[in-house]
Formats: C-alpha cells, structure tokens, sequence
C-alpha cells in the first residue's frame, strides 16, 4: 500500500515538474492577434467557400495590420481578398484591387511575383485577352523560378486554349503538372489535368483526354469541389462522345473491309454494310455512346445538387444533341 | 331889275356847285381806278416762271399759285407744245421769290376731292439755292378722285380674286365644303357611337361600382362588428408589454451587466487554461495563412463561359 502511495507521489511530483519546466508562451499584443485571427477566420471561410465573407475577413485583417504598420502583412491580405473576389467571380473588382496595391507591392519583391499571376487571371475571366496576354508575359519574365511559375503555365493554358491553340495549351498544362506536386497542390494538378484533357479533346486524343479527365475527376473528388466536378464530368462525357462516333466510324470501316476482301465486289464497296456487321458496329458505338450519356448525367446531376444552373443546363443540352431527354 | 340880279347871282351859284360836283366826281372817279390798278397788281413787281405739264386738265389762266397756302400769284399763260405737252407760265410776287429754291416744284392741288383746282410752290430741300427769274421748275400732279378710285381698284382686286378662289374652293365638291361636312358628319356619327358606347360602359361600371360599394359596406359592418373587441385585447397586451418593459428596465441592464463580467471572466479562463500546460500544446497560436493556390477558380457566375474545349460535339 505504501508502495502504491509512493508511486503516485513520485507521478504528481514528476508531472508538476514537467508542467513548471515549460513556459508558456508570450501572449501577442492585443491588435496583432486580432488581425491574424480575421485572417485565419478568412482563411477557414474561404476553404469553405464562403467568398464574400472571406473576402471581408481579409479587407479587415488589412485594415487592421496597416494600423500597426505592417505593409507586408496588409498586402498579404489585400491578396487573400482579390483572390476571395476572383473566386466569387468579382473579377472586376479584383482587378481593381491589384491594381491600388501595385505600387505597395513594387516596394515588396517577395510579394510582387504573387500579384502579376493574379492581374493575369481577373483579366483572363474579364476576357481581356491581349491584356492577360501581356500581363503573362511580364509575369513570366519577372518569375524565372518562383513559385507561382506552375500557375503561370496554367494559366498561359487557359489563354491558348482560349484562343484556339490546342498544342501550345497542352505544353504549358504539362509543363506545369512537372512542376507541381499531388500532394502540396492537389487543385492545381487537378486544373492541369483538366486543362490537358481539353487540350487533348481538341487535338483529337480522345483516349489521353477521358485519362487525363479521370485523373482530374479523382483529384477534385476528394476536395469536395462541385463545380469542377461538374465540369470534369462533363468533359468526360465529351470524350466518352468522340470516342463513341470513332467506335462507330471504325468498327464500320472494318466490317466493310472484312466484307470486301473476300467478294472482291465493286457492288458491295458502294453498297451500306450487311446487316449483322451493322449491327455490330452500332452496338459497339451505343455503349460509349450510353458511357457519354452516363457521364453527362452525373454532371447534370452534381451541378443540380450544387445549384449550378449553368453548368447543368450544359449537362442536360448535350444529353439532348445525343437523342436522350434530360428532365 | 332886282328880281334878275337876283336871277344872276343864283345861276352863278348853281355853275359854281355844278362844276364843284364835277371836279369831286372827277376825283372820286380817278380814286377808284387807282384803286382797281391797284387791286389788281398793276403797280406790283412780278416774276415769271413755268413748268410743262402732260395735259392742261385742271389748270386754266388767271388760277391762283399759293405759297404754303397763300395767294402769291397767278397762271398768266398756257401754251401748246409741238411735243403735244403744255407750257404753262406763271407770276408770282417778286418778294415772294425768297420761297422758290432751284429745286422747288409745282404741284396742282385740289381743295378736298371734288374742289377747285390750285397750283401750289412746294420749296425743294435745298434752301441755299434759289431759283432764278424765268426758270423751268418741276410740276407734278396730285392724286385726285380718279387717281385714288384707281389705288381703290389696284387694292381691292387681289382681295377679290382671293375671295373668288377661296369661294371655287369651297365649292370643290370632292376637297371643298361639301365634301368637309360630309366629312364632319362621319366623325359626329362615330363619336356619337362613341359616346352612346362609352355610355354603356359608363352604366356597367357605376353598375360594378355600386356592386363594389355594397361589399365594402358589408365588409366595413363586420369590421366595425370585430374591430372594438380587437382593439380592446390590443390595448391589454400593450398594457401587458409596458408592464413588462417597466420590469425589464430595472432587471435587464443588471443581467447584462452580471453577463459581461461572466463573460470577461470566461474569457480570463479560457485564456489562462490555453497559455496552461498541456493545453497550449494542443492549441495553434495564429499566424499567418496561406490559401490553397487556385489559377481557375472557376466561380459560379462564370459557369456558362467554363465550357470544356471540346464541349458540344
């Protein structure tokens, strides 16, 4: 019994020690903790997707860090929010944004790589082509190894695909997923998966376009964001689409072939195929036609789930150019 | 021999007041005629001038020439030209030449519209230059009754002419009067079906008013029907929550009051327990975040515009 009692002495004893031994640490001043904590509530809120009030949370972390003359945190937040903005689609006033902290980040090198990226990507959803154009340019040069570089070729991605150049979007999505890791930056290797699979979609590479759509769908899956779920079910579909008129185009021309070579037939050349290798080749082409179908209505059903109307009204208009009626 | 010495003496007499009669008369009479000459200018001194004049109508010798309208003179001659005009000379006061200037002209003028004919020196606006004896002067001749009949005319006709089209163009059967107030009877006709419609109209809708009336009526009768009751519970429930704010004027500023320092409290707490061990081990300090990179955010609104690349095939 004594024994016992000593044990739980020499316990007591041993954790009130421990407990002396470390010091606690030195409380912040007052104005300073409460900007980091509109900061980090900012943060959270924007991970949730609430924008317009994570963008406000990080006007005030500004407000609040400019009052104890902190520049470089004030422009830190002054980012957050044009990025908050951006992605609540206020393009505009991001823009605006960027450009009333310009000369303030001029004077901060470490922060000024972070705001040309950003300027490019308002302009680009403003569609301001030649502006993003230019502004990438600048970027590019001013940026030879910062970390913004992998968003930069996203980006310039974006700008080629926009503009019809499917080859040099393709480079710039792989040059950027080279520079990227799955595990520090899930959503941009997931943008550059996507990027690449539409890229490839419009080469014609359907096969390397479902693969790289898939890779983005299982990316985005897991940060839980409906809309680009959306949207890579839809490109999904797509692929699934060309790949069915392919199907049918191939397995087509080779039922004929196998029809010609043995008849030697200049009647059965010019004739439609017989019918069991139409049929053949018709139920080849249906069942990635009904993939694309199934894909389209996953799409449909995710952006309806999200209150994305003009996503799901995408999704239902091409469930109608393939013959199937969406509700 | 008395008596024809008498005699004598009285034919002497009577020659002496006979050639006395004689001598007076004689003086009387010379006294008139001097007189006439007199009247009649033939010791005044005269000048001549003259002027042409188209036709001699309304001049004649011896008509009088005035001077801003006194007598001065008189026509003395009137002469036939070979050119078929007619010269006419006139006299007129020496004294009175102070009048005439160089550019002075002779104007025939009539007393009213029908009276006498008169010939009058108008002084020209030169008054410096005055015109010598025998000089030609300007004549001109006022209007009279037919130059002025003929004004008359010259006004009266455009206005009859406009007053014969303007009458031709009311009697336009097709664009005139008649065809106006065939016109005009077509719109009276319209409007008064017009109006008979509108009154129709009118009758229906004081027809429905009257209806919407009488249901007001109703419904105002069961409002006042329910409305004292209502607004006698309204009045105890107002009482009710004045009571109530009363009591809650003296209770709640306390609570507050006790809740604050509870929660200023709290705060101590919670603040001394996550500076204690182990706690702070378990609660981050904040700093600065750092939000996920994102190059397409891809907003909701922009979701129309987010179309795959090979989107719609």
């Amino acid at each position: 019994m004594r024994t016992w009692g000593s044990i739980a002495l020499l316990v007591t004893l041993l954790a009130q020690l421990a407990a002396c031994g470390g010091a606690p640490p030195k409380p912040l001043p007052a104005p300073l903790e409460r900007a980091l904590q509109f900061e980090q509530d900012g943060a959270r809120r924007y991970a949730r997707g609430e924008f317009p009030a994570a963008g406000a949370r990080f006007a005030e972390a500004a407000r609040l860090f400019t009052a104890i003359d902190d520049p470089d945190a004030a422009l830190r937040n002054a980012l957050h929010q044009a990025r908050a903005e951006l992605a609540d689609g206020q393009a505009e006033e991001a823009l605006g944004l960027l450009d009333r902290v310009q000369p303030v980040a001029a004077g901060l090198p470490a922060r000024s790589s972070e705001v040309l990226p950003l300027r490019a990507q308002a302009q680009l959803a403003l569609g301001q082509i030649t502006a993003a154009r230019a502004t990438l340019t600048t970027a590019f040069a001013a940026c030879a190894a910062c970390p913004q570089q992998a968003g930069l070729h996203l980006l310039a991605a974006r700008l080629a695909l926009g503009e019809s150049h499917a080859e040099e979007a393709l480079t710039h999505a792989q040059t950027a997923a080279g520079l990227l890791t799955t595990d520090q930056q899930p959503t941009e290797m997931a943008n550059a998966w996507r990027l690449q699979a539409e890229a490839r979609l419009a080469l014609g590479e359907t096969t390397a376009a479902l693969t790289a759509a898939e890779a983005a769908l299982d990316l985005d899956r897991p940060l839980a964001r409906p809309e680009k779920i959306a949207r890579d079910w839809l490109l999904i579909g797509d692929a699934q689409k060309v790949g069915a008129d392919e199907a049918t185009a191939l397995q087509g021309r080779r039922a004929k072939n196998a029809l010609i070579k043995p008849l030697r037939s200049r009647t059965v050349e010019q004739s439609t195929l017989s019918s069991p290798l139409r049929i053949l080749a018709v139920a080849d082409g249906k069942t990635a036609s009904a993939l694309a179908a199934a894909a389209y209505r996953r799409a449909l059903e995710v952006a309806r789930a999200a209150g994305l109307d003009p996503l799901a009204e995408q999704a239902r208009q091409r469930l109608i150019a393939i013959g199937i009626s969406a509700p | 021999m008395s008596i024809l010495t008498d005699y004598e003496r009285d034919a002497a007499a009577l020659r002496r007041s006979l050639r006395r009669f004689l001598l007076i008369s004689l003086v009387v009479l010379a006294a008139i005629m001097l007189a006439i000459l007199v009247r009649q200018g033939a010791f005044r001194q005269t000048t001549e001038y003259s002027f042409v004049a188209d036709t001699a109508q309304d001049i004649s010798r011896g008509q009088p020439v005035r001077i801003a309208g006194f007598r001065v003179g008189s026509v003395t001659a009137l002469k036939l030209r070979d050119d078929g005009r007619v010269d006419v000379t006139i006299e007129i006061d020496a004294e009175q030449m102070r009048f005439v200037t160089a550019d002075a002209r002779v104007e025939l003028r009539k007393d009213g519209l029908v009276g006498a004919a008169a010939l009058e020196i108008v002084s020209g606006a030169d008054k410096t230059r005055l015109a010598a004896a025998q000089a030609r002067l300007a004549f001109t001749r006022a209007d009279g009754l037919s130059a002025l009949a003929n004004q008359v005319r010259d006004e009266v006709m455009p206005i009859l002419r406009d007053v014969k089209t303007l009458s031709a163009t009311l009697a336009d059967p097709e664009h005139g009067l008649p065809a106006t107030l065939g016109r005009l009877d077509a719109l009276l006709d319209t409007s008064r079906r017009q109006v008979e419609g509108a009154g129709s109209a009118a009758t229906r809708t004081l027809a429905q008013a009257e209806h919407d009336l009488r249901a007001l009526e109703q419904t105002l009768t069961q409002v006042n029907q329910h409305l004292p009751p209502l607004l006698e519970r309204s009045q105890r429930i107002v009482d009710h929550v004045e009571k109530i704010t009363a009591a809650a004027e003296t209770s709640v500023p306390s609570a507050l009051e006790d809740g604050r320092a509870a929660a200023a409290d709290m705060r101590e707490i919670v603040g001394g327990a996550k500076r204690a061990w182990p706690i702070r081990n378990f609660i981050e300090t904040p700093g600065p975040a750092t939000l996920p990179a994102d190059s397409d955010p891809s907003p909701p609104s922009r979701g129309a515009d987010a179309t795959p690349a090979g989107g719609g095939q």
